[in-house]
Protein backbone atom coordinates (compact mmCIF):
# COMPACT_ATOMS: atom_id res chain seq x y z
CA UNK A 1 0.00 0.00 0.00
CA UNK A 2 2.87 2.54 -1.54
CA UNK A 3 0.00 4.48 -2.74
CA UNK A 4 -1.47 6.03 0.60
CA UNK A 5 2.35 7.84 0.63
CA UNK A 6 2.01 8.80 -2.89
CA UNK A 7 -1.27 10.57 -2.25
CA UNK A 8 0.47 12.41 0.45
CA UNK A 9 3.16 13.20 -1.87
CA UNK A 10 0.25 14.22 -4.54
CA UNK A 11 -1.66 16.52 -2.26
CA UNK A 12 1.65 18.09 -1.24
CA UNK A 13 2.00 19.33 -4.99
CA UNK A 14 -1.46 20.33 -5.03
CA UNK A 15 -1.50 22.76 -2.14
CA UNK A 16 1.92 24.34 -3.23
CA UNK A 17 0.11 24.83 -6.94
CA UNK A 18 -2.73 26.17 -5.23
CA UNK A 19 -0.66 28.68 -2.61
CA UNK A 20 1.45 29.66 -5.89
CA UNK A 21 -1.75 30.71 -7.70
CA UNK A 22 -3.90 31.53 -5.26
CA UNK A 23 -6.73 29.22 -5.05
CA UNK A 24 -8.69 29.65 -1.84
CA UNK A 25 -9.95 26.03 -2.57
CA UNK A 26 -9.50 23.24 -4.88
CA UNK A 27 -12.44 21.54 -6.89
CA UNK A 28 -10.99 19.20 -9.23
CA UNK A 29 -8.28 17.48 -9.56
CA UNK A 30 -6.60 15.21 -12.58
CA UNK A 31 -3.81 13.09 -12.58
CA UNK A 32 -2.05 11.00 -15.18
CA UNK A 33 -1.43 7.23 -13.67
CA UNK A 34 1.19 5.06 -16.37
CA UNK A 35 0.24 1.28 -17.01
CA UNK A 36 3.67 0.72 -15.63
CA UNK A 37 3.97 2.80 -12.82
CA UNK A 38 3.34 0.04 -10.58
CA UNK A 39 0.17 1.87 -8.90
CA UNK A 40 -2.98 0.46 -7.90
CA UNK A 41 -5.58 3.56 -9.70
CA UNK A 42 -8.22 2.33 -7.13
CA UNK A 43 -5.78 2.23 -4.04
CA UNK A 44 -4.99 5.87 -5.22
CA UNK A 45 -8.70 6.44 -5.02
CA UNK A 46 -9.33 5.48 -1.35
CA UNK A 47 -5.83 6.92 -0.29
CA UNK A 48 -7.47 10.48 -1.57
CA UNK A 49 -11.08 9.98 0.21
CA UNK A 50 -9.54 9.31 3.40
CA UNK A 51 -6.30 11.33 2.64
CA UNK A 52 -8.83 14.35 1.62
CA UNK A 53 -10.57 15.08 4.86
CA UNK A 54 -7.61 16.51 7.09
CA UNK A 55 -6.89 18.74 4.60
CA UNK A 56 -9.33 22.01 4.26
CA UNK A 57 -7.91 22.84 1.12
CA UNK A 58 -8.83 19.69 -0.78
CA UNK A 59 -11.38 18.64 1.57
CA UNK A 60 -13.83 19.21 -1.34
CA UNK A 61 -12.14 18.35 -4.35
CA UNK A 62 -13.17 15.51 -6.35
CA UNK A 63 -10.27 13.48 -8.15
CA UNK A 64 -9.92 12.23 -11.51
CA UNK A 65 -7.39 9.60 -12.55
CA UNK A 66 -6.34 8.95 -16.29
CA UNK A 67 -4.30 5.80 -17.24
CA UNK A 68 -1.94 6.10 -19.69
CA UNK A 69 -0.24 3.49 -21.85
CA UNK A 70 2.94 2.98 -22.55
CA UNK A 71 4.37 2.50 -25.93
CA UNK A 72 6.49 -0.43 -27.14
CA UNK A 73 8.64 -0.19 -30.21
CA UNK A 74 9.42 -3.53 -31.58
CA UNK A 75 13.13 -3.70 -32.99
CA UNK A 76 12.35 -6.26 -35.21
CA UNK A 77 8.95 -5.49 -37.24
CA UNK A 78 9.15 -1.72 -36.31
CA UNK A 79 5.71 -1.91 -34.90
CA UNK A 80 4.63 0.57 -32.62
CA UNK A 81 2.18 -0.51 -30.14
CA UNK A 82 0.54 1.25 -26.60
CA UNK A 83 1.26 -1.26 -23.39
CA UNK A 84 -0.68 -1.60 -20.70
CA UNK A 85 0.39 -4.51 -18.77
CA UNK A 86 4.42 -5.35 -17.91
CA UNK A 87 4.30 -7.56 -21.49
CA UNK A 88 6.83 -6.36 -24.21
CA UNK A 89 6.21 -9.48 -26.76
CA UNK A 90 5.17 -7.48 -29.84
CA UNK A 91 1.69 -8.00 -30.46
CA UNK A 92 2.39 -8.11 -34.51
CA UNK A 93 5.77 -10.24 -35.05
CA UNK A 94 5.59 -11.80 -31.52
CA UNK A 95 9.15 -10.56 -30.71
CA UNK A 96 10.54 -10.21 -27.32
CA UNK A 97 11.49 -7.91 -25.76
CA UNK A 98 9.90 -4.45 -27.07
CA UNK A 99 11.61 -1.37 -26.27
CA UNK A 100 9.39 1.08 -24.39
CA UNK A 101 8.89 4.56 -23.91
CA UNK A 102 7.01 6.61 -20.75
CA UNK A 103 4.31 4.41 -19.45
CA UNK A 104 5.96 4.83 -16.39
CA UNK A 105 5.47 8.01 -14.24
CA UNK A 106 2.36 9.26 -12.03
CA UNK A 107 1.83 13.16 -12.12
CA UNK A 108 -0.47 15.77 -10.77
CA UNK A 109 -1.63 17.00 -14.28
CA UNK A 110 -4.27 20.27 -13.34
CA UNK A 111 -6.03 21.50 -10.63
CA UNK A 112 -9.08 23.68 -10.71
CA UNK A 113 -11.08 26.09 -8.24
CA UNK A 114 -11.45 29.17 -6.96
CA UNK A 115 -8.91 32.23 -6.65
CA UNK A 116 -8.91 33.82 -4.10
CA UNK A 117 -9.17 37.65 -5.74
CA UNK A 118 -13.21 36.28 -7.04
CA UNK B 1 -13.03 29.67 -11.66
CA UNK B 2 -9.35 28.93 -12.52
CA UNK B 3 -7.50 25.93 -14.26
CA UNK B 4 -4.25 25.25 -13.37
CA UNK B 5 -2.09 23.10 -15.26
CA UNK B 6 0.25 21.54 -12.53
CA UNK B 7 2.19 18.48 -14.51
CA UNK B 8 4.42 17.62 -11.75
CA UNK B 9 5.41 13.89 -11.13
CA UNK B 10 4.13 12.57 -7.44
CA UNK B 11 7.90 11.12 -6.53
CA UNK B 12 9.47 14.86 -7.43
CA UNK B 13 10.68 14.47 -4.36
CA UNK B 14 12.04 11.51 -4.08
CA UNK B 15 13.43 11.60 -7.23
CA UNK B 16 14.97 14.80 -5.96
CA UNK B 17 16.55 13.13 -2.93
CA UNK B 18 17.65 10.15 -5.40
CA UNK B 19 19.82 12.64 -7.17
CA UNK B 20 21.30 14.21 -4.49
CA UNK B 21 22.44 10.19 -2.90
CA UNK B 22 23.74 9.61 -6.61
CA UNK B 23 25.70 12.63 -6.64
CA UNK B 24 27.12 12.14 -3.02
CA UNK B 25 28.37 8.12 -4.14
CA UNK B 26 29.67 9.15 -7.19
CA UNK B 27 32.36 11.68 -5.50
CA UNK B 28 33.10 9.27 -3.12
CA UNK B 29 33.49 6.10 -5.68
CA UNK B 30 30.73 4.09 -3.78
CA UNK B 31 28.60 1.54 -5.84
CA UNK B 32 25.16 1.01 -4.41
CA UNK B 33 23.13 -1.68 -4.88
CA UNK B 34 19.71 -1.76 -3.80
CA UNK B 35 18.78 -5.38 -3.12
CA UNK B 36 14.92 -6.29 -3.30
CA UNK B 37 12.68 -8.98 -2.66
CA UNK B 38 9.50 -10.46 -0.60
CA UNK B 39 10.16 -11.51 2.64
CA UNK B 40 12.43 -14.50 3.63
CA UNK B 41 13.79 -14.28 0.22
CA UNK B 42 17.57 -14.59 1.50
CA UNK B 43 18.55 -10.99 1.09
CA UNK B 44 20.20 -10.80 4.37
CA UNK B 45 21.98 -14.27 4.04
CA UNK B 46 23.64 -13.46 0.36
CA UNK B 47 24.82 -10.38 2.39
CA UNK B 48 26.33 -12.45 4.51
CA UNK B 49 27.99 -14.84 2.26
CA UNK B 50 29.26 -12.04 0.21
CA UNK B 51 30.86 -10.00 3.29
CA UNK B 52 32.67 -13.37 4.51
CA UNK B 53 34.01 -13.61 0.87
CA UNK B 54 34.77 -10.53 -0.77
CA UNK B 55 35.28 -8.67 3.00
CA UNK B 56 38.61 -8.68 2.97
CA UNK B 57 39.38 -7.14 -1.15
CA UNK B 58 36.66 -4.39 -0.60
CA UNK B 59 35.44 -2.24 1.86
CA UNK B 60 31.48 -2.83 2.43
CA UNK B 61 28.84 -0.94 4.66
CA UNK B 62 25.61 -2.28 4.21
CA UNK B 63 21.97 -0.07 5.50
CA UNK B 64 19.14 -2.69 6.32
CA UNK B 65 15.26 -1.88 6.28
CA UNK B 66 12.79 -3.43 7.76
CA UNK B 67 9.96 -2.13 9.29
CA UNK B 68 10.81 -3.20 12.58
CA UNK B 69 13.60 -4.82 15.18
CA UNK B 70 17.76 -4.80 14.41
CA UNK B 71 18.06 -8.01 13.66
CA UNK B 72 19.32 -8.31 10.43
CA UNK B 73 21.76 -5.13 11.10
CA UNK B 74 23.33 -7.41 14.00
CA UNK B 75 23.38 -10.27 11.89
CA UNK B 76 25.89 -7.68 9.26
CA UNK B 77 28.11 -6.09 12.50
CA UNK B 78 29.51 -9.71 12.63
CA UNK B 79 31.82 -8.19 9.71
CA UNK B 80 33.06 -5.34 11.62
CA UNK B 81 31.43 -2.74 9.06
CA UNK B 82 29.66 0.54 9.18
CA UNK B 83 26.06 -0.82 9.21
CA UNK B 84 22.99 1.46 9.86
CA UNK B 85 19.22 0.07 10.67
CA UNK B 86 16.34 1.66 9.21
CA UNK B 87 12.73 0.84 10.73
CA UNK B 88 10.36 2.35 9.13
CA UNK B 89 7.81 1.80 11.43
CA UNK B 90 5.26 -0.34 9.13
CA UNK B 91 5.85 1.03 6.16
CA UNK B 92 6.20 -1.02 3.11
CA UNK B 93 9.47 0.42 1.23
CA UNK B 94 12.76 2.12 1.80
CA UNK B 95 12.75 5.98 0.57
CA UNK B 96 15.56 8.29 -1.25
CA UNK B 97 15.38 10.93 1.62
CA UNK B 98 15.74 7.71 4.71
CA UNK B 99 19.21 6.83 2.96
CA UNK B 100 20.35 10.50 2.38
CA UNK B 101 19.97 10.64 6.32
CA UNK B 102 21.99 7.23 6.59
CA UNK B 103 24.82 8.24 4.30
CA UNK B 104 25.12 11.16 6.45
CA UNK B 105 26.35 9.41 9.45
CA UNK B 106 28.83 6.88 6.92
CA UNK B 107 32.33 7.14 6.04
CA UNK B 108 31.36 7.27 2.33
CA UNK B 109 35.40 8.36 1.19
CA UNK B 110 36.49 4.96 2.00
CA UNK B 111 34.27 2.61 0.90
CA UNK B 112 33.57 0.33 -2.11
CA UNK B 113 29.94 -1.29 -1.94
CA UNK B 114 26.87 0.34 -0.12
CA UNK B 115 25.07 -2.56 0.34
CA UNK B 116 20.95 -1.80 0.81
CA UNK B 117 18.69 -4.36 1.95
CA UNK B 118 15.04 -3.10 1.12
CA UNK B 119 12.04 -4.03 2.91
CA UNK B 120 10.73 -7.15 2.58
CA UNK B 121 8.07 -6.60 -0.28
CA UNK B 122 7.93 -7.14 -3.96
CA UNK B 123 5.45 -4.59 -4.63
CA UNK B 124 6.34 -1.25 -3.15
CA UNK B 125 10.12 -1.02 -2.74
CA UNK B 126 10.40 -1.16 -6.62
CA UNK B 127 8.43 2.12 -7.04
CA UNK B 128 11.11 4.24 -5.44
CA UNK B 129 14.40 5.39 -6.87
CA UNK B 130 16.91 5.13 -3.56
CA UNK B 131 20.04 6.52 -5.81
CA UNK B 132 21.20 3.19 -5.71
CA UNK B 133 23.61 2.70 -8.98
CA UNK B 134 22.16 -1.03 -9.38
CA UNK B 135 18.93 -3.03 -8.68
CA UNK B 136 18.46 -6.51 -7.78
CA UNK B 137 15.34 -8.57 -7.12
CA UNK B 138 15.59 -11.70 -5.60
CA UNK B 139 13.39 -14.82 -5.95
CA UNK B 140 13.63 -18.11 -4.25
CA UNK B 141 13.03 -20.95 -5.20
CA UNK B 142 10.73 -21.76 -2.54
CA UNK B 143 8.51 -18.88 -3.44
CA UNK B 144 7.42 -20.82 -6.80
CA UNK B 145 8.05 -19.88 -10.22
CA UNK B 146 5.26 -17.86 -10.93
CA UNK B 147 6.08 -14.98 -9.02
CA UNK B 148 7.54 -12.94 -11.93
CA UNK B 149 4.02 -12.99 -13.68
CA UNK B 150 2.35 -11.87 -10.33
CA UNK B 151 4.87 -8.93 -9.53
CA UNK B 152 5.90 -7.46 -12.74
CA UNK B 153 7.41 -3.81 -11.05
CA UNK B 154 9.88 -5.43 -9.46
CA UNK B 155 11.41 -7.50 -11.67
CA UNK B 156 11.14 -5.26 -14.94
CA UNK B 157 13.32 -2.68 -13.18
CA UNK B 158 15.78 -5.08 -11.71
CA UNK B 159 19.62 -4.99 -13.06
CA UNK B 160 20.29 -8.57 -12.31
CA UNK B 161 17.61 -11.44 -11.27
CA UNK B 162 18.84 -13.50 -8.39
CA UNK B 163 17.37 -17.12 -8.26
CA UNK B 164 18.12 -18.10 -4.45
CA UNK B 165 17.88 -21.38 -2.54
CA UNK B 166 19.10 -23.35 -5.85
CA UNK B 167 19.69 -26.54 -2.87
CA UNK B 168 15.80 -26.66 -2.48
CA UNK B 169 14.81 -27.24 -6.39
CA UNK B 170 14.80 -31.14 -5.89
CA UNK B 171 12.17 -30.73 -3.63
CA UNK B 172 10.16 -28.39 -5.51
CA UNK B 173 8.41 -28.23 -9.03
CA UNK B 174 9.62 -24.64 -9.46
CA UNK B 175 10.56 -24.37 -12.89
CA UNK B 176 13.75 -22.31 -13.96
CA UNK B 177 13.11 -22.35 -17.39
CA UNK B 178 9.57 -20.70 -16.70
CA UNK B 179 11.41 -17.94 -14.20
CA UNK B 180 13.74 -16.96 -16.99
CA UNK B 181 11.12 -17.43 -19.81
CA UNK B 182 8.62 -14.95 -17.39
CA UNK B 183 11.64 -12.62 -16.44
CA UNK B 184 12.34 -12.05 -20.41
CA UNK B 185 8.78 -10.71 -20.69
CA UNK B 186 8.71 -7.79 -18.75
CA UNK B 187 13.02 -7.42 -18.56
CA UNK B 188 14.64 -7.36 -21.69
CA UNK B 189 18.42 -7.52 -21.21
CA UNK B 190 19.17 -8.09 -17.20
CA UNK B 191 21.19 -11.84 -16.25
CA UNK B 192 19.65 -14.37 -14.08
CA UNK B 193 21.87 -16.05 -11.89
CA UNK B 194 20.76 -19.16 -9.70
CA UNK B 195 22.38 -19.74 -6.70
CA UNK B 196 22.46 -21.52 -3.20
CA UNK B 197 24.12 -19.40 -0.20
CA UNK B 198 23.88 -22.34 1.92
CA UNK B 199 25.92 -24.60 -0.49
CA UNK B 200 27.78 -22.42 -2.40
CA UNK B 201 25.93 -23.26 -5.70
CA UNK B 202 26.74 -20.63 -8.09
CA UNK B 203 27.99 -17.76 -6.06
CA UNK B 204 30.80 -17.43 -7.89
CA UNK B 205 28.62 -15.99 -10.76
CA UNK B 206 27.41 -13.32 -8.02
CA UNK B 207 30.70 -12.23 -6.82
CA UNK B 208 31.87 -12.04 -9.76
CA UNK B 209 28.96 -9.43 -11.32
CA UNK B 210 29.78 -7.51 -8.24
CA UNK B 211 33.32 -7.10 -9.19
CA UNK B 212 32.18 -6.36 -12.48
CA UNK B 213 29.81 -3.86 -11.66
CA UNK B 214 32.42 -2.22 -9.72
CA UNK B 215 34.81 -2.09 -12.25
CA UNK B 216 32.19 -0.29 -14.60
CA UNK B 217 31.16 2.36 -11.64
CA UNK B 218 34.92 2.66 -11.38
CA UNK B 219 36.00 3.34 -14.98
CA UNK B 220 32.45 6.22 -14.94
CA UNK B 221 33.86 9.55 -15.25
CA UNK B 222 33.98 11.30 -11.74
CA UNK B 223 32.28 14.60 -11.64
CA UNK B 224 34.75 16.82 -10.54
Amino acid sequence: MHEFSLMEQAIQIVKASARDHHLHDVTDISMVAGALAGVNVDALRFAFEVLKADDPVVAHSSLEITEEAGTGVCPRCGETSPVWHFDLRCPRCGFLPMETVGGDALYVKSISGGRCDG
Amino acid sequence: MAEILVMKAVNAENEAFARRVRERLAEAGVLMINLMSGPGAGKTTLLEKTLGRLGDRYRFAAIEGDLFTDRDARRLERFHIPVIQLNTQGSCHLTAQMIEAAIEKMPLAGLDFLLVENVGNLVCPSSFNLGEQRRVTLLSISEGSDKIAKYPKAFRTADCLVVTKLDLLPATDFSLAEVAADFRVVNAHSPILALSAKTGEGMTQWYQMLKTWKAEEDARPRVA
